[in-house]
């Protein structure tokens, strides 16, 4: 479970200070997927960052199954899979090497990430290019295997930063159905994403942040049901300005 | 320090796995040395050995005399022309006759590499000529040149055995061979793996992880130490082999490798500095690296830094590393010196450890710099 309570942050560019987070709640529970909507710059990935422990709050407090992100770091990293959307795996080690590296760097045994790497392999059908360098794989298996490395220790909670951004159709299925079976299987999800549709899709549990503000939170059914909106993409307009204009 | 080795082993079979990156890192300086010095020997010693086989047209105006002939054709093929289709022009003033002082005029074209060579030739025969006209007139005298030489000169060389065996040689170039492919050496690799994993998002995921951050930097560090310790041993391989080679130790003109030259205690020492140098040069990268968001802003941050090594290479070619014995703290500096001193037979211990452990000092605080830059928000911002 992710507990983020009245997070705030600031970041000070060129003499500017920059307030991104204005007091953050929500919450995620185990066996859910939670949403993190909003347009670009809202304060999504400041706030997944600070979960993964890569950013510190600057007030409130940011809990992983109970570890403060801040004072008990390593233990909130034990129990994350952390994954960008950015993020592109390169070079010349094959899947499986990638795989039992990360697997190492957790402290897993070796019989242990042998066997992690079986599971990976049959869950995201890997494997035809197990021991193919990731350099010399497509967008959609890079993506697998960026999937299956940030998972590779079996964490209980799962962060996604625009897991799907610049992912083709059957890279962005399989992102998908790794968040189906990870919440069946009782795990905590929580992803940020500006594709409204898939939200909807995928989230239990919604919050829609704008100009780091959280506008509102809920299940999808008790948005849609207290905004009195057919679905998602009218409730984000609705509360969203778009201040942008047509050109 | 286990998490480190892991990171280590990590990018060391990545790296190892990158063919191209091991053709520039091992193959190229490993063939480069000996290519261009074997070459240049090659062609060189070709062009002299065709100068000599030419036959030059010689012109000579305002003499005739058999001895100068003589002492023509010891050091030169040639055949007699008029001057407007001479190679070389050797004009007498009107009037002249032997043992009168007089000007001598040779005119040539310096363009041409092969009648540069004719000129000297000529120049070195006139010399003989004019010996042979101040024995005749000391004969009249009733002496002779020895009579005129008073002093016997002799001259003692006090350098060790190493210098006189080409030492000094090896001294001047070795160190800033090895010191440029060093740092070159891990430029690449140093980049790749801070800002190079940074650009591609790849830093994020191995930040959120149960190692902590000073074994990432510790690792990578290490890394790139070794990718420039592989460089800088294919540089100096390079070397020898240039060097042992016909066209190679031609082109030194002395028998640089020579017995006593290096050592097996002071290859031994060389490899002890080199690594200490490495450790250096790697944190330095990977600490610029760290700084970087992209690796065309890395690349931005280290490529002065190279200017100054290349500068500071050239610079202490010629210094005397006795001189100044606070040059032993500088690194970079004091490893150039202390190789010197080791190709020169004159190394000393507290020279060696200083110059290891400051080197190895520096290391410690890039390695603790750079784990305090993935703690940073400032660069985890970017990662």
């Amino acid at each position: 479970m992710i507990v983020i309570d009245q997070l705030t942050k600031s970041f000070t560019h060129r003499g500017n200070r920059k307030t991104v987070l204005k007091g953050i709640t929500c919450t995620a529970y185990d066996g859910e997927v939670y949403g993190l909507l909003g347009p670009n710059g809202a304060g999504k990935t400041t706030t997944l960052r600070t979960v993964a422990t890569l950013l510190r709050p600057e007030s409130g407090t940011v809990t992983v199954d109970g570890h403060d992100v801040t004072t008990e770091g390593r233990l909130v990293r034990d129990s994350i899979g952390f994954l960008t959307g950015e993020m592109r795996l390169a070079g010349h080690l094959s899947c499986r090497e990638l795989l039992r590296f990360f697997g190492r760097l957790n402290h897993m045994s070796p019989q242990a990430i042998r066997q992690r790497i079986e599971e990976l392999t049959a869950d995201f059908a890997m494997e035809s290019f197990l021991d193919t360098p990731v350099a010399k794989l497509s967008s959609g298996m890079t993506q697998k295997v960026s999937l299956a490395v940030s998972i590779v220790h079996e964490p209980h909670n799962i962060v996604f930063d625009e897991p799907t951004s610049s992912l083709d159709v059957l890279a962005v299925k399989v992102i998908s159905d790794f968040i189906r079976l990870a919440k069946q299987s009782g795990k905590c999800v929580v992803l940020s994403t500006h594709v409204l549709a898939e939200a909807q899709r995928l989230c239990d549990r919604i919050g829609i942040i704008h100009d780091g503000q959280l506008l509102c939170e809920g299940t999808v059914d008790a948005l849609l049901e207290t905004h009195q909106v057919p679905d998602i993409e009218t409730l984000f307009f609705s509360l969203v300005p778009d201040k942008r204009g047509l050109l | 320090m286990n998490d480190a080795c892991i990171i280590f082993q990590k990018e060391l079979r990545n790296f190892f796995k990158d063919r191209r990156t091991l053709f520039s890192t091992f193959l190229l300086p490993l063939l480069l040395l000996p290519i261009l010095f074997i070459g240049m020997g090659t062609v060189i010693n070709a062009l002299e050995a065709d100068a000599q086989k030419t036959t030059y047209h010689i012109a000579i105006e305002g003499v005739e005399d058999a001895r100068l002939h003589i002492v023509l054709k010891e050091v030169l093929n040639y055949t007699i022309v008029e001057s407007a289709d001479a190679d070389v022009s050797i004009v007498f003033p009107p009037g002249y006759a032997p043992g009168i002082s007089s000007s001598v005029v040779i005119s040539y074209d310096s363009s041409s590499q092969k009648l540069q060579y004719a000129h000297q030739q000529v120049l070195i025969a006139l010399q003989r000529y004019q010996e042979i006209l101040g024995e005749q007139l000391l004969n009249l005298h009733g002496l002779t040149t020895s009579d005129l030489q008073s002093l016997n000169l002799r001259s003692i060389d006090r350098a060790s055995q190493a210098v006189q065996s080409g030492g000094s040689v090896l001294a001047m170039l070795v160190p800033y061979f090895l010191l440029i492919f060093l740092f070159s050496g891990s430029i690449n690799a140093g980049l790749d793996t801070t800002c190079g994993e940074k650009e591609r998002g790849s830093l994020a995921i191995l930040l959120v992880n149960q190692v902590p951050r000073t074994s990432i930097a510790w690792g990578k560090i290490c890394y790139v130490s070794v990718v420039a310790i592989c460089s800088a041993g294919a540089t100096f391989l390079g070397l020898l082999i240039a060097m042992l080679s016909p066209g190679g130790a031609d082109l030194f003109s002395s028998n640089a490798l020579g017995a006593g030259a290096i050592s097996l205690s002071a290859l031994l020492t060389i490899i002890i500095v080199l690594f200490a140098a490495a450790l250096f040069t790697g944190s330095i990268v990977a600490l610029l690296g760290s700084l970087a968001r992209s690796v065309k802003e890395g690349t931005t941050y280290v490529m002065p830094l190279y200017m100054l090594v290349i500068l500071i290479g050239v610079i202490t070619m010629y210094m005397d590393p006795t001189q100044n014995g606070w040059f032993f703290f500088i690194p970079m500096v004091n490893t150039i010196f202390v190789m010197k001193e080791i190709f020169m037979g004159m190394v000393t211990p507290w020279h060696v450890l200083v110059t290891v452990l400051s080197q190895i000092g520096v290391s410690g605080i890039c390695a603790y710099l750079v784990a305090r830059l993935f703690n940073s928000e400032k660069i985890l911002q970017t990662v």
